[in-house]
């Protein structure tokens, strides 16, 4: 038997909880589409010629680059990244609580830091006023950076400070990575 | 001292990229660097377009399952081996396409952390980085070998029949796993002949999986295809994001010298090369076990390949090793996990 985490802000069922988690789900759709697109047209047009896809690499740059950050921060609503629990299944439901708490208060900053740094690095863009795609700001498409880490951390720091009911521990066979 | 603080701070269960940017940037204090320059590696993250193979690949097993083509097809085959003993020539042909179909299967199954392998080594170690496609091809005969072994191993039978959860569900989806197959080698034959790169191959392989499963044989509805999208996208950013930020580790522990100082002062005799591919070889199994195929590779590469490259192994060696590696660690952890079979087999 292994114990495993679940949190309840994953499966809101208030009407603003829907529309978030709508409104993610959308977005990352849309943006997993639009890379694939991108990334067919190129391949088709770099493999039999013809098309002019010199834009492509640009393209798929800023729309990975922003899949990866929104994805991201979708995850860290949803408990999605990548965790290691081998110490919380060890302790009593109290004491892992507290270390869950402990963990997600510990990502919160990091991720504040990173924000920072992201925030740090778009101002120094905006100096230096590159474009990409023939007219499109570089700082607007690093913007995501410091956004997508301010969300995460908000994310974090709600599910560290969240009450006791947030956190639903259960005995569930097999479960967990 | 830092290194504990780390591992404790991981095993508390901080996400790993959490862990990995503390990493960074304890090092880029110590090393007078600017902190900022962290987030440029996670910035220059979309300028490796071959990356996209990722989320791509992921889309592909959460449409497939998880883990489909691991294991949808060793099972069964072997277990239709086991039938045919001897050496008559179906046995041989059931063995032959056994090897075939796991090799094809493992083969899909190792494209992410080919891509991701390649992606560490080319910042690690610029000057001997390997090409995805070349790493993949190379390590598609050991990884093979690894895969029918465990299927093939006596006593495992019922308890792998457990661990492929997914195989008996495959089988009755008669005819179906066919077609799969059938990419599956069209995929990799591209690859091998040169046609095709592996980002190629992961579009495809998206394509494929999504129309069959959407138009061919109406086993998903366009409402659920979306669905699998976002699970695999989500799941696919937090890879990138461990990928992005350990870009940085892996620049920093280049530029500092810190492995090749390490390194020499290990030696560089045959001794020293042995001991470090068995230590490398455990840290990868223990990754693989720990943090499943992609962040296995992504958090053990760094460390290990500019300390092999400095000892003299050579820079696909280190690539096929790591996949190898990975791929026992992360099979280990089915085993352990798999509930016993009815009466036998060994104890937990």
């Amino acid at each position: 038997m292994t114990r495993d985490v679940h949190d309840s802000a994953g499966q809101a069922n208030d009407p603003t909880g829907k529309l978030i988690a709508a409104l993610e789900s959308g977005s990352v759709a849309c943006l997993f589409a639009m890379v694939v697109l991108v990334a067919l047209v190129k391949q088709v047009g770099s493999h039999f010629g013809g098309l002019p896809v010199g834009w492509a690499d640009d393209a798929i740059s800023a729309l990975l680059l922003w899949l990866v950050m929104v994805g991201s921060a979708v995850a860290a609503g949803r408990l999605g990244h990548y965790r290691v629990r081998v110490i919380e299944s060890l302790f009593p439901t109290g004491v892992a609580v507290v270390l869950m708490r402990l963990s997600f208060l510990t990502a919160a900053v990091v991720s504040l830091v990173l924000a920072w740094y992201g925030l740090r690095a778009v101002l120094l863009e905006l100096e230096f006023g590159r474009v990409v795609l023939d007219r499109v700001p570089l700082w607007a498409i690093y913007v995501i950076v410091p956004a997508a880490f301010a969300v995460m951390a908000a994310r974090f720091l709600a599910f560290g400070l969240a009450p006791s009911p947030v956190f639903r521990l259960r005995e569930d066979k097999g479960s967990g990575r | 001292m830092i290194g504990l603080v780390l591992l404790l701070v991981l095993a508390i269960g901080v996400p790993v990229f959490a862990v990995v940017a503390m990493a960074v940037l304890t090092g880029f204090l110590q090393a007078e660097l600017e902190p900022a320059l962290l987030i440029i590696s996670v910035l220059e993250l979309g300028d490796q377009v071959q990356l996209l193979a990722v989320p791509l690949m992921s889309f592909v097993a959460a449409i497939l399952g998880r883990d489909y083509y691991l294991n949808a097809w060793i099972l069964p085959i072997s277990s239709m081996a086991g039938e045919n003993s001897g050496l008559n020539p179906s046995s041989i042909a059931v063995r032959l396409l056994s090897a075939l179909a796991s090799g094809c299967a493992v083969g899909l199954t190792m494209v992410i952390p080919a891509v991701l392998y390649t992606a560490i080594s080319e910042v690690a170690a610029p000057r001997h980085s390997v090409s995805a496609e070349v790493l993949l091809v190379t390590a598609l005969i050991p990884v093979a070998l690894v895969a029918v072994a465990a299927a093939c191993m006596p006593g495992l039978g019922g308890r792998a029949r457990s661990v492929f959860g997914s195989v008996s569900v495959a089988a009755e989806r008669t005819g179906r796993p066919l077609w799969d197959l059938g990419a599956a080698i069209l995929l990799l034959v591209a690859v091998v002949a040169g046609w095709l790169a592996l980002l190629d191959v992961a579009l495809v392989a998206a394509i494929w999986a999504a129309v069959t499963r959407v138009l061919v044989f109406h086993e998903l509805s366009w409402q659920q295809l979306t669905d699998k999208a976002v699970r695999a996208a989500v799941t696919s950013a937090g890879v990138l994001l461990v990928v992005g930020l350990s870009l940085a580790w892996a620049a920093i522990l280049h530029d500092a010298g810190t492995l090749q100082a390490l390194s020499d002062g290990i030696g560089r005799g045959t001794g020293q090369t042995l001991a470090f591919l068995l230590v490398a070889s455990l840290l990868l199994v223990a990754g693989g076990f720990v943090f499943g195929l992609q962040i296995g590779v992504v958090l053990i590469a760094p460390l290990i390949v500019p300390v092999g490259l400095s000892l003299g192994v050579d820079a696909l060696g280190l690539g096929v090793m790591c996949l190898v590696g990975v791929l026992l660690g992360r099979g280990s952890l089915a085993l352990v996990r798999a509930p016993l079979p009815e009466g036998g087999g060994p104890t937990s």
